[in-house]
């Protein structure tokens, strides 16, 4: 134990020390920082979700615009449209007037041929380079909304022809949903995949990085000659599972600062927000994931002659958490399924399938009790596994790292493996 | 008590057979030469001493028992395979190490750096290991192999990249060690180091035991009928009891006939007049007594 935690303290001071560590850690979220100053510089200063229909388009940065009508076609605007967003003039003079004064960021001029041909002008004062991206949703809304008549139904309809309601007959079981409608409530279970696919992946590479560079420096017998390989597979876990950890806590910490540095609120509607049962699960699928895929990220670095040769390996061993990514759209569509079920309880894709359902509705408690319980057993068999490589990579130094030789050493069938 | 004892272990990796059968043991304030050529399963045999593999059959016995984490403390190890952190400063790195063999940093640190200066390393402990010359990296392994002390050191080619100052420097350390109770096993291919160091030896060949016991038993199994004499004066072209004569390095090496014994050639040396500066009788170096023996069993293996 002592020396499980004396492994945990290097691990943990030699990876934070690096320097290519300490620039990822700065750059991540200074790029996105510097992105977000821009846009504040540049757009609008506020970031919020309106209420409103489904027809609503992304949230925007909010400043007010005119219009021009000349082609005499705008009767009414849709009722989520706040006052001043969107104001009419009657002449270009005032219009140019209200924006010299900063009471609009700039105005579109509708054509009086715009029924034959579709021309829009957008008159601004300053370059912007938000313009074109993020100001004529609002327009476009205004017009296709009295192209249709006025009817707000027909409207809404026409942009959501359907809203499918799936309806599983198991017994006793009634889902929840969240709103998908609202676009915030949409990208949050996908942000969730991909937020768990990252973090997992960023974290259990470091695991494979530091086990590949301990071959390759040459220290690997001197360590297992002073330490079980159990004990130093473990101290090595828990220490760039710290170092993930500290990485995520700048990471979201620098995030909330710039926000509020920015003067920005991110608004999220009450139903869509993460609850805390969400987070306590966060951190548990978080941490058994983690462990899974570092345990073996640490075999594959085991195995390798160098970081180079672990790259093809990598590949193949993080598929299992892609499928998820790549199948979010069929689990956010009906996330209680019986493919998502199934994914969450295979415990290679459990971490972020589960957490993608449980944004959007209760996941039955036997299910995210069995996925635990599964990973748990996971661990344990890959540690005595990948502890096991440890010891038996010293025999194998100038093979060649082939897939096949990693499952048989998993597995304990290589026949360099066969400890009595 | 023996430090290590190894009682007819055998091992096996697949069909091979790493080690067949071998006992031998090591006793304290004794400097081991673990001798054999490339393959012959002397790294095989060091891992099973150290636990790192379990041997398929027989005992292996370190410090009165089996090993434990405690005795893995006492141990010093320096590998064939063997290499430091190279993106860390060098006493960071040897902090490291000392900590894993229960050295708390604490009282590592006067030790350490105690070594340091021994070694000449001193001025450049805060530097990246990657930045050091070979030879600073292999002083710097056997700082980690030595800094705590070990009841038992078991270091495979310990003069590899060192100059002659610091082999010099190497050497005395060892015989130090060796006088202060120490149980030293030496696996090397340089024999002119074994003969100088090593009170006993072992040979292994395929995993087998080809020879073991004193430099002295061994050598003197291998001895030939010659003397080698250094005169003072004219050594006589004929002397009785001598088949013939050779100059070798400097010296006469005389081969005796049949059953001559060579107190009877010195009397007759004496009684011809010629005045002798050394007469000792002719042991064959380990170096050839090794291609020797090597060589015999590799013709016994191929049949």
């Amino acid at each position: 134990m002592k020396k499980t935690l004396i492994v945990l303290k290097t691990e943990f001071i030699n990876t934070v020390t690096r320097r290519s560590f300490l620039l990822t850690l700065i750059l991540v979220p200074l790029l996105p920082g510097l992105i977000l100053g821009g846009i504040s510089l540049f757009g609008g200063d506020q970031i919020t979700d309106l209420p409103g229909p489904s027809t609503q388009p992304q949230p925007d940065f909010l400043t007010s615009e005119g219009y021009i009508d000349q082609a005499g076609i705008i009767t009414q605007t849709p009722e989520w449209l706040e006052e001043g967003r969107l104001i009419q003039f009657e002449s270009e003079a005032q219009a140019n007037e209200a924006v010299r004064l900063g009471q609009i960021s700039g105005f579109f001029v509708i054509q009086p041929d715009y029924l034959e041909t579709g021309s829009i002008r957008y008159i601004s004062q300053d370059f912007n380079p938000m313009e074109g991206v993020n100001t004529t949703w609002l327009i476009n809304s205004v017009i296709q909304l009295n192209l249709f008549g006025g009817d707000q139904a027909q409207f809404e309809r026409f942009h959501n022809p359907i809203l499918v309601e799936y309806i599983d007959q198991a017994p006793g079981e009634t889902e929840e949903f969240v709103d998908m409608s609202n676009p915030i409530a949409f990208y949050i279970p996908y942000g969730m995949t991909m937020l768990f696919y990252i973090l997992i992946v960023t974290s259990a590479s470091l695991m494979m990085n530091s086990v590949a560079k301990e071959k390759e420096n040459r220290v690997m017998e001197i360590l297992v000659s002073s330490i079980k390989p159990r004990e130093l597979l473990t101290g090595k876990i828990l220490g760039l599972g710290l170092v993930g950890l500290l990485q995520l806590v700048v990471w979201l910490g620098s995030a909330l600062v710039m926000l509020q540095l920015g003067g920005q609120t991110l608004q999220i509607p009450p139903d869509a927000q993460l609850s805390t049962g969400i987070l306590v699960w966060g951190i548990v699928f978080f941490v058994l994931g983690y462990l899974v895929y570092a345990t073996l990220m640490a075999g594959v670095g085991a195995l390798v002659g160098s970081i180079k040769e672990a790259s093809q390996a990598t590949f193949i061993i993080i598929l299992p958490i892609l499928i998820p990514v790549m199948m979010v759209g069929v689990i956010i569509n009906r996330p209680n399924a019986t493919l998502p079920m199934i994914m969450s309880l295979i415990p290679f894709t459990a971490p972020n399938t589960i957490m993608t359902r449980l944004a959007i509705t209760p996941v039955p408690l036997w299910q995210l009790l069995t996925a635990v319980g599964g990973m748990a057993i996971t661990i344990f068999i890959l540690i005595r596994a990948v502890s096991g490589m440890f010891r038996a990579q010293l025999l194998l130094t100038g093979k060649k790292f082939s897939l096949g030789l990693f499952f048989k050493a998993l597995r304990g069938k290589h026949p360099d493996f066969q400890e009595p | 008590m023996s430090t290590i004892t190894v009682n007819q272990v055998t091992k096996r990796f697949g069909e091979t057979l790493a080690v067949d059968q071998l006992s031998f043991d090591v006793q304290p304030g004794e400097i081991f030469g673990l001798l054999g050529p490339n393959g012959a399963g002397k790294t095989t045999c060091i891992r099973m001493i150290l636990d790192i593999f379990q041997p398929d059959s027989g005992d292996i016995s370190v410090m009165g028992g089996p090993m434990s984490d405690d005795k893995k403390n006492r141990i010093g190890y320096l590998p064939e395979e063997r290499g430091l952190y190279q993106d860390i400063p060098l006493d960071r790195c040897l902090t490291f190490l000392a900590a894993l063999k229960g050295m708390p940093e604490k009282s590592s640190s006067p030790k350490l750096n105690e070594y340091l200066e021994r070694f000449d390393l001193y001025d450049v402990r805060d530097k990246k290991v990657k930045e050091l010359s070979k030879g600073m990296q292999q002083k710097a392994q056997l700082i980690s192999t030595l800094v705590h002390d070990p009841e038992l050191v078991i270091i495979d080619e310990p003069f590899t990249a060192l100059d002659p100052v610091n082999t010099e420097m190497v050497k005395d350390i060892l015989q130090q060690k060796r006088d202060e109770g120490t149980a030293i096993i030496m696996s090397t291919h340089q024999m002119n180091q074994v003969e100088e160091l090593c009170d006993r030896i072992l040979l292994i060949d395929h995993g087998h035991r080809v020879l073991y016991g004193t430099l002295q038993e061994i050598q003197s199994q291998f001895a030939s009928r010659d003397i080698l004499v250094k005169p003072l004066t004219h050594l006589p072209e004929a002397i009785d009891g001598v088949a013939s004569i050779r100059v070798h390095n400097g010296r006469h090496l005389l081969s005796l006939e049949e059953h001559v014994e060579p107190n009877q050639v010195l009397k007759n040396l004496i009684n011809t007049g010629t005045e002798i500066a050394a007469f000792e009788i002719a042991v064959p170096p380990l170096n050839e007594i090794f291609i020797q023996v090597v060589r015999k069993q590799s013709r016994s293996q191929n049949g």
